[in-house]
């Protein structure tokens, strides 16, 4: 079995107290960006981890990596450095961060000089992580689009159940770069005001920002109350732009995901959606939990607390799922009433007092990946 | 002059959709001017993908941004009606 | 153990422009991929080279792995920007965001099976191949089709500098894909990632007890002076050198072991180095 230790977030909510505060109040509101490159520069909601340092972000990437990574070992390893037997699994839906700056400079016509570690590319922050920290395991860097942090975790986990390393540190990464932010614009995603997750007035979705690390063991190494106990990951080849509204792929995953988890829908305590606030993406997630389950669990987004945060989603969701339950609840669903009539059940209205059990997590995107996968918190 | 009656305005029109829909088997001469262009039955077999690249190619080469691509879709459904849409003409 | 059941090799060396895929795609499989690019077209290309005329089953496993991936459109969104201020296409958009070539594939050999696009600082290839064995031997996966897609880009000074190579690189492209599987049956050759880094140490022990006859290959990290050092060094070992020439790209590994396949029976060793420690892949035909 796979323990999960501990994970550790920089998103728009904070931290700490004032992260599950906002959890347990429903509240979080996202600051603005603009699209410089639309004429009418139209300004979009969008949840950043910092408000005050938006123009750089690609010269930070680092930092954020190593912050979130440095409080994890010293909480899980309390200031001593972790086995180098350690593998890094990074997720993010551009492989392209550290290729942005070289790029930009030579086309603007001037010499990037030297880069750091002499080569740039994919997997060129999961190496820095491993330089920094003095890792030595194998290392992956996934871009799957809204599932690549997710199937880094799950691949990680595959790791470790092959004895091939004995930690895992995941990470997710997702920063508001121009080019992200003009493409969603461009392709009439972006909501201009509020994210309503399966709402009758949807309008989009809103992006946000979240850098995450999630570390993993076998439980013959070090136990936890975390577990994770399986999933499957899909390729539905519907359209490349997204999932088919009827639902059939988003079902199959779920159902390949329970089987591999070998876990009974009943013994589901609650359901992480997707739940992007699109039109199409979340009618076809609801097509897909109607056929997939003969009762819809009760089901929840958490992007109305952090906005969708692409690549990122995958672990930032899941370490937020794993401090709420830590916590007591499951928070409620902000902004999903009235509900789309087209609907079976509403997401979760009100805060569930939750402490242990088993959650599925879901997670759709671009190119048609589909990923779920079930954790478990035992009984404290 | 009003985009309807501009030949060499539609003409350009034409090859940017054939060309952003990667639809080069049908010639500029084939679309008709009041044919439906996003219909189920078109030649064309256009798609919301499609609607959203000729909207960028638009923006990029007519400088006109069309932010909502669905209302697009409505109001705007043949070639005439996207040439008025883009040079309206003066009255 | 790992077995190879198939390989298709992609391999070219283009001088002043991308080789137009195209149509070439077009003649091998009777279609046409709209809204594909390059790398993607590339990635297709390789991909029907490997399942040959085999119907694969669905739930067949994609590992695309690749150095930089769609770098081309990638370049092109930021020279659009920068020097034209022009929007990105939406279909560059969606291939960027999710390397969508992984999806082509799918589409293109019906596939609904896990499909991941992964990447790694030195060793794309082999970490690649790693995953997929591990999700063999877990019996996670069945079949794996495992695909290394680098393309070559027209500026050529921008690629050099982004890869860390010098000026002199000759730079190449490349579609290499191995059809994995944790049968025996009908196998070509068994495959070994080692999934840990060896020091310079480890490696000479472990090229010492090579038998007699092990071809050895090295990566383009090596240079000339290098490879016949380590040949002196082991003189029970062959040097092993691919047929047909190509260039430099990050999964170039990918094209050596399916070279190997094609050219000789017997003993492989894959190594390829970060500069100071070594990864090596075996490779053996001969057994089976």
């Amino acid at each position: 079995m796979i323990s999960i230790l501990g994970g550790e977030l920089l998103s728009s909510l904070g931290a700490g107290e004032e992260r599950i505060a906002a959890l347990r109040n429903g509240r979080a509101a996202p600051d603005t960006i603009a699209v410089e490159a639309f004429a009418d520069q139209p300004l979009f909601p969008y949840y950043l981890i910092d408000n005050s340092s938006r123009v750089a972000r690609a010269d930070h990437i680092e930092e954020y990596l190593q912050n979130v990574t440095e409080n994890l070992f010293s909480r899980q390893f309390s200031g001593s450095s972790p086995p180098a037997n350690t593998g890094v699994f990074l997720g993010s839906s551009s492989i392209d961060y550290s290729l942005t700056r070289p790029i930009e400079q030579i086309i603007d016509g001037l010499d990037p000089g030297k880069l750091p570690g002499n080569r740039v590319g994919g997997g060129f922050y999961a190496d820095r992580i491993m330089q920094r920290f003095g890792l030595s395991g194998p290392s992956l860097t996934y871009n799957t689009a809204c599932t690549s942090s997710i199937n880094a975790f799950m691949d990680a986990a595959a790791m470790l159940e092959c004895r091939v390393i004995d930690y895992a540190l995941v990470m997710g990464l997702e920063l508001s770069l121009p080019v992200i932010v003009e493409g969603f614009a461009l392709m009439q995603l972006l909501s201009p005001d509020v994210l309503r997750p399966f709402g009758q007035k949807r309008n989009g979705m809103i992006l946000g920002e979240a850098v995450s690390a999630v570390l993993l063991c076998r439980s013959d190494t070090r136990s936890s109350n975390w577990h994770y106990l399986g999933g499957e990951s899909c390729c539905e080849i519907h359209s490349v732009a997204g999932s088919d509204p009827g639902g059939k792929g988003i079902a199959q995953v779920i159902r390949q995901s329970l089987s591999d988890a070998q876990v009974s829908p009943s013994e589901l305590t609650a359901l992480k959606a997707h739940g992007t606030g699109g039109e199409l993406m979340d009618l076809a997630e609801m097509r897909g939990m109607e056929m997939a389950f003969t009762d819809i669990p009760d089901y929840f987004s958490l992007k109305p607390y952090i906005g969708h945060t692409l690549g990122g989603c995958g672990l930032a969701e899941l370490v937020l799922l794993m401090e709420c339950v830590d916590n007591g609840f499951i928070p409620a669903t902000p902004h999903a009433e009235p509900l789309d009539e087209q609907f079976t059940s509403p997401p979760v209205r009100t805060n569930m007092d939750v402490t242990h059990g088993r959650f599925m997590l879901n997670y759709f995107g671009f190119g048609g990946n589909n990923t779920s996968c079930i954790l478990e918190k035992t009984k404290p | 002059m009003k985009g309807s009656c501009d030949m060499a305005l539609k003409l350009r029109l034409k090859t940017m959709i054939i060309e952003e829909c990667e639809k080069e088997h049908i010639k500029p001469a084939e679309i008709e001017d009041n044919v439906l262009l996003f219909s189920d039955d078109s030649r064309l077999e256009l798609d919301s993908l499609d609607a959203l690249q000729i909207s960028v190619a638009l923006q990029n080469q007519f400088g006109v941004r069309i932010p909502d691509s669905k209302s697009f879709r409505r109001h705007v459904t043949t070639i005439n009606e996207l040439a008025d849409y883009i040079q309206p003409g003066v009255q | 153990m790992i077995f190879i059941h198939a390989a298709g090799i992609h391999n070219t060396m283009p001088r002043e422009r991308q080789p137009d895929l195209a149509e070439e795609l077009h003649t091998l499989t009777g279609k046409i991929y709209r809204r594909t690019d390059h790398f993607i077209q590339l990635a297709i290309l390789g991909a029907h080279k490997a399942a040959g005329t085999r119907e694969l089953p669905a739930q067949t496993a994609i590992y695309l792995t690749s150095g930089q991936g769609n770098i081309s459109v990638f370049t092109r969104i930021c020279e659009q920007r920068r020097q034209h201020n022009l929007l990105p296409k939406p279909v560059d958009f969606i291939n960027l965001l999710s390397n969508s070539a992984g999806f082509y594939v799918a589409s293109h050999l019906a596939l609904d099976g896990k499909n991941l696009f992964v990447t790694h600082h030195h060793f794309p290839a082999q970490m690649a191949l790693l995953a997929a064995q591990n999700d063999l031997r877990l019996g996670r996966q069945k079949m794996v089709l495992l695909g290394g897609v680098d393309e070559w880009i027209p500026r050529q000074e921008l690629a050099r500098k982004l890869l860390g190579v010098s000026p002199s690189t000759q730079l190449g492209e490349g579609s290499n894909w191995l059809l994995l599987n944790s049968e025996e049956k009908n196998a070509l050759a068994t495959v070994e990632v080692h999934p840990q880094l060896l020091s310079s140490s480890l490696l000479a022990a472990l090229l010492s007890y090579a038998p007699r006859n092990t071809s050895l290959i090295f990566s383009h990290r090596f240079d000339r002076e290098a490879v016949s050092g380590f040949m002196r060094r082991y003189p029970q070992c062959r040097l092993f050198s691919p047929e047909e020439d190509s260039g430099y790209y990050e999964t170039h590994p990918l094209f050596t072991l399916s070279s190997f396949l094609r050219q000789e029976k017997g003993r492989l060793i894959h190594i390829d180095t970060d500069g100071n420690q070594y990864m090596i892949v075996t490779l053996a035909n001969d057994l089976l």
